[in-house]
């Protein structure tokens, strides 16, 4: 068994143990949602790529259920503000990862962290720097990976190099879904992190209302309800 | 306080934007040919200033390298400026050792499970031969491929079903061993039951150092790479010792030594998984893929099981004054399946196990003590969930 799959098979125990909740609650999941989706993840990956076209094809469990997953996320994110910064950051993520694939030493051996998880870091960073939220990580995570194919695909199609794309070729322990549960980890790490290291909250004035983190004295202050590193005291 | 607010998000990822822009263009690839700039490689030495062995690419501390005579040596020290790295040995490797056939009829025996594949793939599509292709590289249709074709070729001439998938992971970067990790998973998802998954390369040092004669007999030497973050190192490390416990004995010289480098190389996805280096850039081709041949049987007989000739010098017991002329022992080797598969399970444990501890961690930091009883009373049913 990979890491890839003991991880998803590990989440789905901590999911079914309740243990994962304040993550999917900020992914407007709930636990059977969540195991659905992961299992979907994992069946799919065992059936062979579908072929988009010319040495385009697309794997159910590593692109497909993940995309599915990512559009879900984005339909629930709180603000158009959201929406915007999940959209950027995925653009953001998937250049990061792209570079990061031209720019790294090719040899694993050589590259600080393994490039099965580096372009998930990678994608994670620069999703919570720009998303700022754990829907907008996995969002990021996700669709950036994907973009990082697409362009070399593009890539190659331009230098006339006959290599294939394969989206999430790799079923559940290709980059896509790796990165995208990474992002979303590092998010959730991150941002408990930080609030641990302040002290609490700086935003005493949020709370939990309706599945969201909301201004309980000033709903239409857009800027501050996006922060999910903010908690309920 | 007044909560600060963020700058837009948008002219954040412009700015974001014009910086990576600005790096685009200075990006080149790091591809294999760095070697022909500059002697790439890193020199190995002993702690008593010994040459060990060369490697094309960087070597890290904690790497492990087993020598041709299986000694084995942990990297203590790397200087990167003058390409040096040092390790101390820390002891010899124990090989598995074989019974020896007596009986004729014992020729025959049961290979089970030859409907398990063997499968293989080359991450870097490029890697070729300059002696025989002309040159180090050619995208998408290496020398590498006629090489990994031999190795099938000989695989299927023992009965093995072998399958080689020879999609292109160009361009050699970075992303080639994400890119092959998804021929991999094809290849399994397609080929199950598996036997072994073997990553096809060729090496980038200097010649001499893959020079050999086996059995009287010129070709290249084979070196085995294992990645040491992968959960199956252990599993995975047992099939290249049982490799070259057979090789040595049948084909003195053709295992060159085996290298336990930082990374996975994938082979985390299949406890017999193993990247094998046929020969170097400046070898020939042909002496690659002589070297196959001999490589297949060794493989054939490691996973499947068999009896072969040992090629060792005679029994030490031999009166005084007798010729030492080598001695053909027949040896039994049994199936790997027959075999315990320690490491694979123990890896799968370390990281569940590294999974719990880590998010008893993140709980910690991330809840009271109030939210944690809270939690377990949810876990327990002694409260149901909102």
């Amino acid at each position: 068994m990979s890491v890839g799959l003991t991880l998803l098979v590990v989440t789905g125990i901590l999911f079914l143990f309740g243990l994962g909740h304040n993550i999917l609650d900020r992914m407007r999941l709930n636990d059977k949602a969540a195991l659905f989706f992961m299992a979907g993840i994992l069946v799919g990956s065992f059936i062979p790529n579908i072929p988009l076209g010319n040495r385009v094809s697309i794997n159910i469990g590593g692109a497909i259920i993940p995309l599915v997953l990512a559009i879900y996320v984005f339909s629930k994110a709180g603000t158009t503000k959201e929406r915007i910064r999940s959209v950027l950051a995925s653009i953001l993520a998937g250049t990061g990862v792209y570079i990061a694939g031209r720019l790294l030493p090719h040899e694993p051996e050589t590259m600080m962290v393994d490039p099965n998880y580096v372009y998930g870091i990678i994608a994670g960073i620069i999703a919570y720097l720009f998303g700022r939220s754990r829907r907008a990580s996995f969002i990021a995570g996700i669709v950036g990976v994907l973009l990082a194919d697409a362009a070399q695909g593009i890539v190659n199609y331009a230098n006339n190099i006959s290599a294939p794309v394969r989206f999430g070729g790799a079923g559940a322990v290709d980059a896509v879904v790796i990165s995208g549960f990474l992002a979303v980890i590092l998010a959730e790490v991150v941002g408990e992190l930080r609030e641990k290291i302040q002290g609490g909250t700086k935003k005493k004035q949020m709370g939990f209302h309706d599945g969201e983190f909301v201004n309980l004295v000033d709903f239409d202050t857009e800027e501050e309800t996006e922060d999910e590193g903010a908690k309920e005291k | 306080m007044k909560v600060q607010r963020r700058s837009s998000p948008i002219k954040a990822a412009a700015v974001f934007l014009v910086l990576l822009t600005a790096v685009l263009p200075m990006s080149k690839t790091r591809a294999d040919n760095w070697y022909e700039k500059d002697p790439g490689y890193f020199t190995l030495f002993d702690e008593e200033g010994g040459r060990l062995t060369v490697m094309a690419s960087e070597m890290f501390k904690d790497d492990e390298y087993i020598s041709g005579d299986n000694r084995h040596y942990s990297i203590y020290s790397v200087d990167k400026k003058s390409k040096y790295a040092f390790a101390k040995f820390i002891g010899d490797i124990e090989l598995p050792q074989f019974e020896e056939v007596v009986d004729e009829t014992v020729e025959t025996l049961a290979q089970k499970d030859k409907n398990r594949s063997i499968l293989l793939y080359c991450t870097h599509s490029d890697e070729s031969y300059v002696p025989s292709d002309g040159k180090s590289s050619i995208p998408s249709e290496g020398g590498i491929y006629d090489v990994a074709e031999s190795f099938r070729d000989s695989l299927e001439k023992k009965g093995v079903k072998a399958v080689l998938d020879k999609t292109s992971h160009d361009p050699h970067d970075a992303g080639a061993y994400r890119r092959s990790r998804q021929t991999a998973m094809e290849l399994i998802r397609k080929n199950t039951p598996v036997a072994a998954v073997f990553d096809i390369h060729r090496d980038a040092i200097p010649k001499e150092h893959y020079d050999a004669m086996v059995n009287g007999e010129y070709m290249s030497r084979v070196r085995i790479v294992i990645g040491r973050s992968n959960q199956n190192r252990k599993a995975n490390e047992q099939l290249a010792y049982k490799i070259k416990a057979i090789a040595d004995k049948a084909y003195p010289g053709l295992i060159k030594d085996i290298y336990i480098g930082k990374g996975e190389y994938n082979q985390e996805l299949s406890p017999r998984s193993l990247l094998f280096e046929l020969g170097t850039h400046e070898i020939s081709k042909e002496a690659a893929q002589k070297a196959t041949d001999n490589l297949a049987d060794v493989v054939h007989k490691a996973i499947f099981g068999g009896v072969f000739k040992s090629k060792e010098p005679a029994d030490k017991g031999q009166k005084k004054g007798q010729a030492q002329a080598p001695k053909d022992k027949r040896l039994k080797v049994s199936p790997i399946s027959q075999e315990e598969q320690k490491g694979a399970g123990r890896g799968i444990m370390w990281f569940i196990v590294v999974a719990v501890v880590g998010f008893v961690i993140f709980t910690l930091i991330s809840k009271s003590g109030n939210e944690i009883k809270s939690s377990f009373e949810n876990i327990t049913g002694k409260k149901k969930r909102e």
